[in-house]
């Protein structure tokens, strides 16, 4: 599981560094978050973020320092809100990838925030109808 | 969960500290070390994804290609290598047949990222290129594209470098038109260029192209005689003191594959 973890996370890491610049490794580290809700996405979003910053010659931390932050919020509002739910995702995506995209100067921020909050729904219910299977075919 | 919680925040400040160090260090500019070998490994990979993308573009926009790489795998393989190499070689010739920028002062670099890049959504407002200062690039030089001028090196690392476009951030240099040598003032506004500045008694045309006339400052080393676009309007006010124009570049650059930088 770690390892396809670790696959992940690279594969949106380079994905960003290169091709585009969608803050994928941000969400795909927010429903890490959401499903693990352990510390080791601590560890993915600081090696993550610094990785980031040196493909996309930003200052190395600055990546990591938000991710960091962003998700230390999302795991400190679990008791408070029902974080694992569709709603929740939608609004964390879209307000993370706006906050993301307007800190580190992309453009076309809302649109940006809108495809992150796309990928967000999507993967979510898939990671969900993933685990829903595991459960079913854990009971048979 | 509270045990959980007890865990989880031990670990958020190690990292949160860690991250805060390396980013004042870095800004101190003490990391540039570490930074440089880092690249040696990143690049490549960096490459290698870009190409990868570019060629899965290609290929989905033709189909005979398509058709030709289900067939044969192996095959595709090399045909990708080939074709990036004829690009590479094409683009070469063209650059090095072209009289100005001079072909000796010239660094090709690959490109390897495009910031801001959203396909279909939004256009690049900076590239990455795999040269750096290695290669003696320097903050300030220009890079075109036969003799279009694309941007300028905003940031520059050892074995890396971010090109920023002419239509982002603050890059203005004085340009001449072609036709009428109405003599501007190239600025980037709303992810545009404008020639500002162009007196009352200047006339410009729809369709003029506009040339860089050189400035060579401490910050930016624009050379003349580079081609920034040709003008697509006019905004001509008799009660202002100058007349402006919107300039469009003739380089595609969210297809762009390879840039020459302009050394001294």
């Amino acid at each position: 599981m770690l390892f396809v973890l670790l696959l992940l996370v690279c594969s949106a890491v380079f994905l960003e560094g290169t091709v585009t610049t969608l803050p994928l490794v941000f969400v795909l580290l927010l429903l890490m978050t959401i499903w693990q809700r352990s510390s080791i996405v601590f560890i993915f979003a600081f090696f993550a973020g610094v990785v980031l910053d040196m493909l996309q010659l930003q200052i190395p931390g600055e990546t990591s320092l938000f991710l960091l932050v962003f998700l230390f919020f999302v795991l400190l509002y679990e008791r408070k809100y029902e974080i694992d739910s569709l709603p929740f995702v939608a609004i964390a995506a879209f307000v993370g990838s706006l906050l993301f995209c307007g800190i580190f100067g992309y453009s076309s921020m809302w649109a940006q925030a809108v495809i992150i909050m796309g990928l967000a729904i999507g993967g979510f219910l898939l990671g969900k109808l993933l685990r829903n299977q595991k459960r079913v075919e854990g009971f048979l | 969960m509270q045990q959980r919680r007890a865990k989880v925040f031990p670990v958020f400040l190690l990292f949160f500290f860690i991250a805060l160090i390396l980013f004042f260090l870095s800004q101190k500019g003490l990391l540039n070390g570490p930074d440089g070998i880092l690249e040696q490994v990143t690049i490549p990979l960096q490459r290698m994804f870009f190409a990868l993308s570019h060629s899965v573009s290609a290929t989905t926009n033709n189909n005979i290609l398509q058709h030709l790489r289900d067939e044969n795998q192996t095959l595709a393989k090399q045909l990708v290598a080939q074709t990036e190499l004829e690009k590479e070689n094409a683009a070469l010739r063209d650059q090095f047949q072209t009289r100005t920028p001079s072909p000796a002062t010239l660094i090709p670099a690959h490109v390897i990222g495009m910031i801001g890049f959203v396909p279909g959504v939004s256009m690049p407002s900076a590239l990455l290129i795999d040269q750096g200062t290695a290669s003696h690039l320097k903050k300030g030089d220009a890079v075109v594209v036969r003799n279009n001028l694309v941007g300028t090196l905003s940031e520059v690392s050892a074995r890396s470098a971010k090109v920023a476009l002419l239509t982002q951030g603050t890059t203005s240099f004085t340009a001449q038109t072609l036709h009428t040598s109405a003599l501007g003032i190239i600025k980037p506004e709303n992810d545009a260029l404008v020639l500002e500045n162009v007196v009352l008694s200047d006339k410009l045309q729809i369709g003029d192209l506009v040339f860089t006339k050189g400035d060579m400052t401490d910050t930016t080393q624009i050379p003349p005689g580079l081609v920034v676009g040709k003008i697509t309007s006019v905004n001509r006010e008799s009660s202002s003191l100058f007349q402006t124009a919107q300039v469009e570049s003739l380089v595609d650059v969210s297809g762009l594959e390879m840039v020459f930088v302009i050394t001294k």
